[in-house]
């Protein structure tokens, strides 16, 4: 996949993973991770891309034909260039000055204006009429920085390719005709002038290559005027030019270019790196396509629903004949208890049973005495269980008047207290009707009312 | 019997059972309630890996008849070795009978070869009854930790911690509202502990969840700085104010700063829910506060495009085309101008561009639609905006963070925590508001993005 295709799919994937933002990860990963296990072994890029296909993204190399047809149309207009410089010779010279203004310096011009826009944070007017031509909501802005430098690395490597074409125009037209260079201008120059400029130009390679620098003697024999004749007596020295120019359009226009656009293709891979690491949704992505997926698993069953019953509630009163202690209770919490309703005066009478106790034990004990109004009395901090709801029924066959107390644990608070009294609601309605919640803490006066 | 670990998490009814199993498979959809006996039936709840089963959580209905019970399994004089095969003589004989349902549906999962996680309430006080569950779990012979949950308090926990040394080999404490990640994990390597064979399967899974946790703090600060970034270069265009009367615009520019406002409370909200997403918080409402920026924080400025070139843009490309037609005059006197023409050519048409474009508005027929007037709202220009929205993404991330999948109640953020920023220190928030600065100019693919992801990292981390 090349690097245009990598940008044109980052771009796809974060406009997809748009609409995904907010819905939940596990099932995100449960999806993708899925789907990833099951494809072949294959790159981070192929991957992200097959990804995308499952949703209609376009297919790899959508972005080569038009990034090709740029390159070849680049090419053969830098060629068209070069050759329609070279051909035009209007008196059979090719001035030089014309030469080097259109073929090297302009270039050379555009070359220092693209470096200005790529390196300088200004705005960049192409990208932006060319984000401005975007539909609506069709580029995410998150990647704003990613299609600044696609569009640089395409933009030099559209020049780089318009400079290989000037470059082999002109050596074809060096290898196959026969070019004749000279200068020529309405000013007087002078050829001094002309050699401090070429001089100056040459200086990078005047130690490598000191045939490419041109001498005074010939800048002043290449001296050519439009009214005066056009014979020379050395011919071959209007053919001379070609090093230097040749060494012009590789050093000017060439080399910077080859220079910037491996530049800009290394950060534009850099930059695609970036954004599948740091992207807060493609990584995300990535991140769920290559990790294995930890999955809470739980098992579909049909619970109970919390039923949310209110049973009336009634006073404590001291008119209760039997006072049934159900469960162990430590002592400091039943024997002041047991003293406030069974104290001195009271004729009740007090039974304690727990989970130990069978049904035939219990039936046994209530039989002897008579059918009073019994309080049974339990742990108020404890939900009720089976056992309890089992002795109730018990009581139920019996006793007609029965009273029970979810006694509340002394200290705590209240909040946590009436929570846990609530499931004593629901509890009334497992056990016979008989039975009447009792609710509230002990009163002072219960034995003495 | 599974070749992963299996722990049934038991006791008495109401004690946490269902907010532990919550809490350690990081669950919110575990059912909860304050009423006791809504678990019913066991429920399992299993932790995958690609589908591999690390280790599962059997919930448990309470034992609703232990005494009951246990008498049943008294009913025989037997040796210790035989007290296994008596408790699974019990499931067997009880199963579908209706009775001793409770029971049986708890007890099943242990003869199958599951661990026990034994939970009762540190807030409450210990009694004697607790130890027929604790003799029937015994009889199971299977391996055996107890955890003190301290719903409403610690009073009793030390009273609890006395009574369990004596039946379990493990005791801790564990809170399943408040309990942190590493806690969490710290539990899981005591199961490990408890059973020596499956002791490299939570080994495993330990570590999985530890690495699964780093990703996806590593991916919550993504989200926070892109987040960040949004909200720091949100501007929000109007054609409407740019068309208005003078009298109307008082009206109508309050109008444009609460839409203002409402979308960037929009975006924050989505940031979050984008956050609660990655961490599995299906049913979060938060107190969070509303954010609100005034007139004067806002840039307010009106915009002419064309073509979405601002006026500086076309400017600069009036400068380039005069500049270039300069060059074609050079070229054609053959240089002997010395690029005189592409110089007075970029001044003539930088200048033409600059004074001529406000009449060449005026004169733009209103069909042309590439041209545009824009009243343009934002960014907030106030510098201390960046603090704010860090403020405000952090502290809810660490609200949330610190959040157990079994806390059902509302997510409260404290107010400490927003003006946290504050307390940094001066040269951590100088630092900071210049990343804010360049992340701004850069884009969240910047180095001042990645120099804040890390930091934010940090901060979820600790």
């Amino acid at each position: 996949m090349d690097i245009w295709d990598k940008s044109l799919l980052l771009i796809q994937l974060r406009r997809h993973l748009e609409s995904e933002r907010t819905v939940d990860w596990q099932t995100l990963h449960k999806r993708d991770r899925s789907w990833a296990l099951a494809q072949p072994e294959q790159s981070a890029w192929r991957l992200l891309h097959g990804w995308l296909q499952q949703w209609g993204g376009s297919p790899v190399g959508s972005s080569t034909l038009l990034v090709y047809g740029g390159c070849v149309a680049a090419l053969v207009f830098g060629f068209a260039l070069m050759a329609g410089l070279l051909v035009f010779q209007p008196f059979q010279r090719i001035n030089l000055l014309w030469f080097l203004s259109l073929a090297v310096l302009l270039p050379f011009a555009w070359w220092l204006l693209a470096l200005f826009f790529t390196t300088a944070q200004v705005p960049f007017p192409l990208r932006t009429l060319y984000e401005h031509r975007l539909p609506s909501g069709s580029f995410p802005a998150a990647l704003r920085s990613l299609l600044k430098q696609t569009v640089i690395a395409l933009g030099q490597q559209l020049s780089l390719l318009f400079s290989i074409g000037m470059l082999i125009a002109f050596l074809l037209y060096l290898l196959m005709t026969d070019l004749a260079f000279g200068w020529s201008s309405t000013l007087d120059l002078g050829g001094g002038v002309i050699h401090q400029v070429t001089s100056t130009l040459a200086w990078p390679w005047r130690t490598l290559w000191p045939a490419a620098v041109p001498s005074l003697e010939l800048i002043e024999q290449t001296h050519y005027f439009r009214a005066a004749p056009l014979a020379a007596e050395q011919p071959a020295l209007f053919g001379q030019w070609w090093r230097f120019l040749l060494m012009c359009l590789l050093v000017y226009v060439l080399l910077p270019r080859l220079f910037t656009t491996a530049l800009a293709r290394f950060r534009l891979i850099r930059m695609h790196d970036r954004v599948c690491d740091n992207d807060a949704l493609i990584s995300g992505l990535r991140q769920r396509l290559t990790t294995g997926l930890i999955d809470q698993e739980m098992e579909a069953v049909d619970q109970r629903e919390a039923v949310d019953a209110v049973s009336e509630t009634e006073s404590l009163t001291r008119r209760y004949g039997q006072i049934v202690c159900w469960g162990l209770w430590p002592d400091e919490l039943i024997g002041p208890l047991r003293e406030q309703l069974v104290g001195e005066g009271s004729d009740a009478v007090w039974i304690e049973l727990d989970s130990g106790t069978s049904a035939d034990e219990v039936q046994t004990s209530f039989a002897e005495l008579p059918d009073e109004p019994l309080l049974l009395l339990c742990k108020g901090w404890e939900p009720p269980t089976g056992e309890l709801a089992d002795l109730c029924q018990l009581l139920g066959q019996q006793r007609s008047r029965l009273f029970l107390w979810p006694v509340p644990l002394s200290g705590m608070d209240e909040a946590r207290q009436s929570r846990l009294i609530q499931s004593w609601q629901p509890f009334m309605r497992q056990i016979p009707d008989r039975f009447h919640l009792v609710s509230g803490r002990v009163p002072d006066g219960v034995v003495h009312a | 019997m599974p070749d992963y670990p299996v722990m049934a998490v038991v006791g008495h009814p109401n004690k946490g059972k269902s907010s532990v199993v919550a809490a350690l498979t990081q669950n919110d959809q575990v059912q909860i309630s304050p009423l006791s006996g809504t678990t019913r039936v066991a429920q399992h709840f299993t932790l995958k890996l690609d589908n591999r089963t690390v280790f599962e959580l059997v919930d448990t209905p309470g034992f609703q008849r232990a005494g009951k019970c246990l008498a049943w399994l008294n009913a025989q004089e037997l040796a210790a070795d035989q007290r296994p095969a008596r408790v699974a003589e019990f499931v067997e004989a009880f199963c579908g009978s209706g009775q001793f349902v409770d029971e049986v549906e708890l007890l099943t999962p242990i003869i199958r070869g599951a661990g026990i996680i034994y939970v009762v309430d540190g807030s409450l006080p210990y009694s004697p009854e607790y130890e027929t569950e604790m003799e029937i779990l015994r009889w199971t012979g299977r391996p055996r930790l107890a955890l003190i949950n301290p719903i409403g308090g610690d009073t009793y926990v030390a009273q609890w911690q006395q009574a369990l040394n004596q039946y379990f080999s493990l005791v801790r404490l564990f809170d399943p509202l408040h309990a942190s990640f590493d806690q969490h994990l710290q539990l899981l390597r005591t199961f490990g502990e408890l059973d020596a064979h499956q002791g490299q399967g939570f080994a495993q899974a330990i570590e999985q969840l530890e690495r699964y946790r780093q990703l996806k703090l590593q991916q919550a600060a993504r989200i926070l700085v892109e987040n960040l970034y949004r909200l720091l270069t949100y501007q929000q265009s109007s054609n409407r104010l740019e068309q208005a009367a003078q009298a109307q615009l008082p009206r109508l520019l309050s109008d444009e700063i609460t839409r203002f406002n409402q979308h960037l409370n929009r975006m924050e909200r989505e940031g979050q829910q984008q956050l609660e997403a990655l961490f599995l918080y299906r049913r979060l409402e938060s107190d969070i506060g509303q954010l609100e920026v005034h007139q004067s924080e806002l840039m307010d400025e009106s915009q002419w495009t064309l073509w979405g070139l601002e006026k500086n843009q076309l400017v600069l490309v009036s400068a380039g085309a005069g500049a270039a037609i300069g060059l074609l005059a050079d070229v054609g006197l053959g240089g002997a101008s010395l690029l005189t023409g592409a110089i007075s050519g970029g001044v003539l048409g930088g200048l033409s561009g600059w004074f001529g474009l406000d009449w060449l508005k005026q004169q733009l027929p209103p069909w042309l639609q590439f041209s545009a007037e824009k009243h343009l709202l934002g960014p907030v220009k106030d510098p201390n905006f960046a603090f704010v929205i860090l403020g405000r993404a952090l502290s809810h991330a660490r609200a949330m963070l610190s959040r157990s999948h079994a806390d059902r109640e509302r997510l409260t953020i404290r107010e400490d925590g927003l003006n946290r920023m504050q307390s940094l220190e001066l040269k951590t928030q100088v630092r900071l508001l210049k990343q804010c600065r360049q992340l701004v100019k850069q884009g969240p693919q910047g180095q001042a993005a990645e120099r804040l992801r890390d930091w934010l990292y940090l901060q979820l981390v600790g």
